[in-house]
């Protein structure tokens, strides 16, 4: 039988772990062309639509593009791909190894943050650089923040809701149903009018619209200091930890048929 | 010294029973080859062994630990194939086995496991590119990348041709070499007689058979006659306990019987009369797989007859 390791042949450290895990899961992110169709190139031909018909292209309507494609890696990306690992046995099989569960889940969420950050990069500099849209002096630092906790929000109740969804085909469709009422309502793709009293409320309270609204607001800022809202900083902040912490309770990393 | 222990092994889903009261160990350095049709258990054992599934009753020891509640370094021990392909198919073969190679104390180096798989010109190769046999020899090296101590294969060459599958024995004798111990799954005789030091036989839950491959052979109650009928030979007037056993198609006759005398004087006798050289005949144990048809068929309450630990 080959020798047990020694002492001196332990077990990599969770740092070195840790950027392995995100240097593989962005390799995946990177090589899926679905991810980037929906994540770049979606959000970006959506501006040059709506810079069709401004002169100067507002803030709000820069700023749901950019939440478009931010919260699109974030969750219908990252959920379709939890799932379609699980399914194919992928995750079962990261289970067996030394690597520490939550080591797996930091990597991958990293990842997704990493990506859904350089989405809205691709979508803010197309919108400067095409429309001239405005984008005040003091606003990396608020839309940095902004744009970190809509994504983690979003990852945290997509990899929630990845425990509901029994197969890799019933993904696209059950992932699409619960995003895109939700952003259409939080006025991603500009303000819905009419809507009841309660409808605005409650969308007020799902992750959608306080990160076009954190969003909207980071862009007007103008101090260089972070000026954001604080109820959607909180309501994000709530989906964020809410979403993780049922996750950890419900993922999944077997398919549910196994047997 | 054990790599696996497992006393009085009970699995229950519910009102089914998917394995009762198996106990068998496996020794290290040995290869095990656990068998039985669909349904028997294989895998439900295998991922218990894994830590996959909790044991509804009974003892189960996996290097010294209780697999359901090792850590981490226990992990790092044991290396597994799964009974699908598991793999990245976005990756190529050079950097999964790299991203796993980072998870271990004392990994192969990845251009020895690309050698051992026999994919070393693939290496930069994505894997969702690859054929289902190559996808297969990936998800073997992601097994071996760890150097584990204890290798689970659960069918590692189903759906290979049999060029392949040749190549996959070759590597796991390579392995079993350097006195890595071996517990696989298989539904190929031939595989388990070629690599198996110890042959485990489940059927409906239960362990009927622990033994030797050779061992098992001659456990057989009836002794196989087989004989190469030359063209033209008279197969209609043989003996009629023979003439049931002649099969056209292959031109020979195989028979099975437990008077090994009467049978060959009358075979002789045929012979005789008919001037018929005997050349090629075969008196002998059954073959494997006959042995192990006749056990998966036999009722369970057979497990104690057969039982006798290697």
């Amino acid at each position: 039988m080959p020798e047990p390791a020694t002492t001196a042949e332990r077990l990599p450290g969770p740092l070195p772990a840790l950027a392995g895990q995100l240097r593989y899961q962005l390799l995946l992110l990177l090589r899926n062309p679905n991810g980037l169709m929906a994540g770049v190139v979606l959000p970006v031909l959506l501006l040059v639509l709506a810079g069709t018909q401004h002169a100067r292209l507002p803030v709000a309507t820069l700023a749901g593009r950019v939440v478009l494609g931010v919260t699109l890696i974030a969750y219908l990306t990252h959920a379709a791909g939890l799932v379609a690992a699980r399914e194919a046995g992928v995750l079962k099989r990261w289970r067996a190894t030394p690597l520490p569960r939550w080591c797996w889940f930091a990597g991958r969420i990293c990842a997704t943050l990493l990506m859904a950050l350089a989405s809205g990069a691709v979508t803010l500099l197309a919108g400067v650089t095409l429309y001239h849209a405005r984008v005040g002096a003091g606003a990396a630092l608020s839309l940095l923040a902004a744009l970190t906790l809509g994504a983690l929000a979003w990852a945290g109740v997509g990899t929630a809701v990845t425990a509901f969804i029994p197969t890799a085909e019933a993904a696209q469709p059950l992932l699409s149903l619960s995003y895109f009422p939700v952003m259409l309502l939080s006025g991603v793709l500009g303000a819905v009018a009419g809507a009841p009293g309660w409808l605005t409320a409650l969308v007020g309270d799902l992750p959608g619209r306080p990160t076009v609204d954190a969003v909207t607001r980071a862009l007007e800022a103008t101090g260089g200091t972070l000026s954001l809202p604080g109820r959607d900083l909180a309501v994000l902040a709530a989906w964020a930890v809410g979403g993780l912490l049922a996750s950890v309770a419900l993922f999944r990393w077997e398919p549910r048929a196994a047997r | 010294m054990s790599a696996i222990t497992v006393e009085h092994l009970h699995k229950r889903y519910g009102e089914l029973a998917a394995l009762s009261d198996v106990s068998f160990e496996v020794a290290a350095g040995q290869v095990a080859a656990l068998l039985g049709p669909n349904g028997a258990g294989k895998t439900t054992t295998l991922e218990i062994l894994e830590g996959y599934q909790p044991p509804s009753d009974g003892v189960v020891e996996v290097l010294g630990s209780a697999p359901r509640h090792a850590g981490r370094a226990w992990r790092a021990r044991i290396g597994l194939v799964l009974q699908s392909t598991s793999l990245d198919g976005h990756l190529t073969v050079g950097e999964a086995l790299g991203v796993y190679a980072g998870l271990y104390p004392r990994p192969r180096p990845v251009a020895e496991v690309l050698e051992l798989i026999d994919l070393a010109d693939d290496a930069g190769a994505r894997i969702g590119r690859l054929s289902g046999g190559q996808r297969r020899r990936v998800d073997v090296g992601l097994g071996i990348i760890g150097r584990p101590e204890l290798l689970f294969l659960d069918e590692p060459t189903t759906g290979l041709d049999p060029a392949a599958r040749r190549q996959a024995w070759a590597t796991v004798e390579r392995l079993t070499a350097d006195g890595t111990t071996v517990l696989l799954t298989t539904h190929y005789l031939e595989e388990a007689q070629r690599l198996a030091d110890r042959v485990l036989v489940l059927a409906r839950g239960r362990l009927v058979a622990d033994a030797r491959p050779d061992e098992l052979r001659g456990r057989g109650r009836l002794t196989r006659v087989r004989y190469p009928l030359p063209p033209g030979a008279p197969a209609g007037d043989l003996p009629a306990a023979l003439a049931a056993g002649v099969d056209p198609d292959a031109g020979e006759l195989v028979a099975h019987t437990a008077d090994v005398t009467a049978t060959l004087a009358g075979l002789v006798a045929w012979a005789g009369r008919h001037r018929i050289d005997l050349a090629g005949l075969e008196v002998g144990p059954p073959s494997l797989e006959e042995a192990y048809l006749a056990l998966v068929g036999a009722p369970a309450d057979a497990q104690e007859e057969v039982r006798s630990h290697a």
